[in-house]
């Protein structure tokens, strides 16, 4: 973990080049660039409010004074879920999209993930304040104040999935399925989360797997703040913290033991 | 380690592991029992570079040359043994400086040179240099991807010598520079090395590594088998090509190298010599001799055995044979007899082939007994400071002045 530190910092300028440019990279030869950010979440958001509220007549349990809280509920559950799912993403095809690069500089390894997780997190930011702005209009329940809760969430999220990011990265080096996997696994773990249905819809013997999910907790600690005006469920936090924990103590043996055969396989 | 020194490589080797399944990688990872093989590609490298000095490195291809340098630029890691560097590395690999081709020339730059850790101002400082050096126009603020591969190198050199390394090295890359960015390109190379830079150079252009090297090493299948003077490596490199010859020319069945013919007499084997001692490079206006050795499977008389010199682009230059020489060969059955040509060179530097021939006396196309293509290479070399330039060395060339009615 030290020798991770003092790299981070070593290449802090590198880094943050290679954040500008990804993001350069991404809207160059477009022309409403950055707008598309807030696009796609925001049909997302609008094609699910559409379908459960209207068509399915879905309601908040307790919130059914309130007309826009399904849409909150839901934008915060996207919120969450797209940081987390995001990062994943973008982590996990870092060395297979970075190949070139790789076999023709000594690139930092490390700087590579922080500019992708960088990305993430930018794209989620823009996500972030349309969901508090929102929130501000739609839900007289929110206030600003309640945010304080959000960082540490927003926190464990990024360490859950940069971790499994770096693992899964390493291992599509070897195996090029994970990267097809891991679509397929998000997809199914979407829906595996309280996003746009509430836990208690679900019959009890379906309620143990979505407790094994972790972006059930996160998810929940996001509606909590955004819709209830609640602090997260810190004892639901517990199981997605101790599986980050237990990630990175993987990541750290086999990245350790693979990066002496990495570029050789690229 | 000593004060001048600026690499320093100990018992280097790398080998790749090829593992029979995913699976068995990952049990080899965590030290359990797997079924793998293991290729090495350098084995047992130890060398030691002093401020200042240019190396060349000279090896067929596949010798392990660029596996080194990939090593000691960091880009892979050692599976044994140890590369202490320092002071700064640059080096140009590839031709193409590629990052993303989306972005400009410029962009690319910055991207490359913050990637070499350099902060933001040194950057913006050396900028305009680099435009300046490449001298590639209005291409520098175009995308990477309209570039010609010519530009692309332009602009790698530039930035990758933007700032004096103490390691600088160069694979190959110049070779496709024209002829007056690659004399400005030496120029700076140059420059740096009577700073301290300490210069390596990986080429197949032998004269270039003699012209440019104090020292060079040859690499012949992943082990370092000759270090000291350039002269010296050259010539030790084509004596390693020889096997390479020897041993390719049976399998070799593409249409630059072929054989034909009855085969019932066959050349068993030819060299080249200077003074009796085998060589496969020879100075101009320098006495060699070709030695060829013919075997009869069958009793064949009034046999005509000869050979002919070609350039690169398969131009015959210079061609004789014994029935030319008024030579009478007869072969009885299971009889080998060697043959010496001896002649002048007259060719300037390059690389030349020789195709050999046996048929009937009189008519070349009749019972052709064997026909092989571009069977020798060899090279030839100009010694010192010439007195001239070209392809075909015109004996004794003088100048005087005439008129001194001028004066």
């Amino acid at each position: 973990m030290p020798v991770f530190i003092v790299k981070l910092w070593k290449h802090r300028y590198y880094s943050y080049a290679l954040l500008k440019n990804e993001l350069k990279g991404r809207y160059t030869r477009s022309y409403l660039g950055i707008l598309w950010l807030i696009i796609q979440p925001l049909i997302q958001v609008a094609v699910y409010a559409f379908i459960f509220s209207t068509v399915f007549l879905a309601r908040l349990p307790g919130m059914s004074q309130t007309p826009g809280a399904y849409a909150i509920y839901l934008l915060a559950g996207i919120a969450a879920w797209t940081l987390l799912s995001e990062i994943i993403t973008r982590n996990t095809t870092v060395f297979t999209r970075h190949a070139n690069l790789i076999k023709k500089y000594p690139v930092p390894k490390i700087s590579l993930f922080i500019a992708a997780t960088g990305e993430a997190l930018f794209n989620n930011l823009i996500l972030l304040i349309l969901v508090i702005i929102l929130s501000l209009i739609l839900n007289p329940l929110f206030q600003v104040s309640t945010l304080i809760y959000l960082l540490p969430v927003f926190f464990l999220i990024v360490l859950l999935a940069f971790s499994l990011g770096v693992l899964l990265a390493t291992l599509n080096v070897f195996i090029r399925d994970i990267e097809q996997a891991v679509s397929v696994v998000l997809q199914l773990l979407f829906w595996l989360t309280p996003i746009v249905y509430t836990l208690n819809v679900l019959p009890e013997k379906y309620q143990i797997l979505i407790h094994l999910n972790p972006a059930s907790a996160f998810a929940g600690a996001y509606q909590n703040i955004f819709v209830y005006n609640h602090a997260p469920d810190w004892n639901a936090l517990l199981y997605p913290l101790l599986l980050s924990l237990l990630i990175i103590m993987i990541v750290n043996i086999i990245y350790n033991k693979a990066k002496h055969e990495l570029v050789d396989v690229l | 380690m000593k004060k001048d020194e600026v690499l320093q490589i100990l018992n280097l080797g790398k080998s790749y592991h090829q593992y029979a399944g995913e699976y068995q990688r990952i049990r080899h990872w965590f030290g359990l029992s797997a079924n793998y093989q293991q290729h090495w590609v350098l084995k047992n490298l130890s060398l030691t570079l002093k401020k200042g000095e240019a190396l060349g490195v000279v090896g067929a291809n596949g010798a392990g040359k660029s596996t080194l340098l990939k090593l000691i630029t960091g880009i892979t890691t050692p599976t044994t043994g140890k590369i202490i560097s320092y002071g700064s590395i640059a080096a140009i690999l590839e031709l193409s400086i590629g990052f993303n081709p989306d972005f400009t020339g410029l962009q690319n730059v910055i991207h490359l040179l913050s990637l070499m850790g350099h902060t933001k101002e040194e950057i913006e400082q050396v900028i305009p240099e680099i435009e300046n050096f490449a001298n590639i126009k209005d291409y520098f603020h175009q995308p990477l991807r309209v570039y010609s591969s010519g530009m692309q190198v332009r602009l790698a050199f530039a930035t990758a010598t933007a700032f004096r390394p103490d390691l600088l090295i160069i694979d190959e890359a110049l070779a496709v520079g024209d002829a007056s960015f690659q004399a400005k390109c030496f120029r700076r190379i140059n420059h740096y090395q009577q700073q301290g830079t300490t210069l390596l150079l990986v080429s197949h252009d032998l004269n270039q590594i003699k012209k440019t090297c104090n020292r060079a090493i040859v690499i012949n299948e992943g082990h370092l088998v000759f270090d000291g003077h350039p002269e010296q490596a050259c010539d030790y490199y084509y004596a390693t090509l020889a096997d390479v010859i020897e041993t390719e020319q049976k399998t070799d069945q593409s249409s630059a190298n072929f054989s034909c013919g009855i085969g019932e007499v066959e050349i068993t084997s030819a060299y080249l010599s200077v003074n009796d001692q085998k060589t496969r490079q020879i100075e101009t206006s320098q006495r060699f001799s070709i030695h060829i050795k013919a075997k009869a499977n069958k009793k064949s008389d009034n046999l005509c055995l000869g050979y002919m010199i070609r350039d690169k682009n398969g131009v015959d230059l210079f061609g004789s044979n014994t029935a030319m020489q008024g030579l009478k060969l007869h072969l009885k059955k299971d009889q080998e007899k060697e043959l010496r040509f001896s002649l002048t060179n007259n060719l300037g530097a390059g690389d030349y082939f020789l195709t050999f021939a046996i048929h009937d006396e009189k008519n070349h196309l009749a019972n052709v007994q064997q026909w092989s293509s571009n069977m020798l290479s060899f090279s030839v070399t100009q010694k010192g400071n010439s007195t001239w330039v070209g392809d075909i060395y015109m004996s004794s060339p003088s100048v005087e002045l005439l008129s001194k009615g001028a004066e």
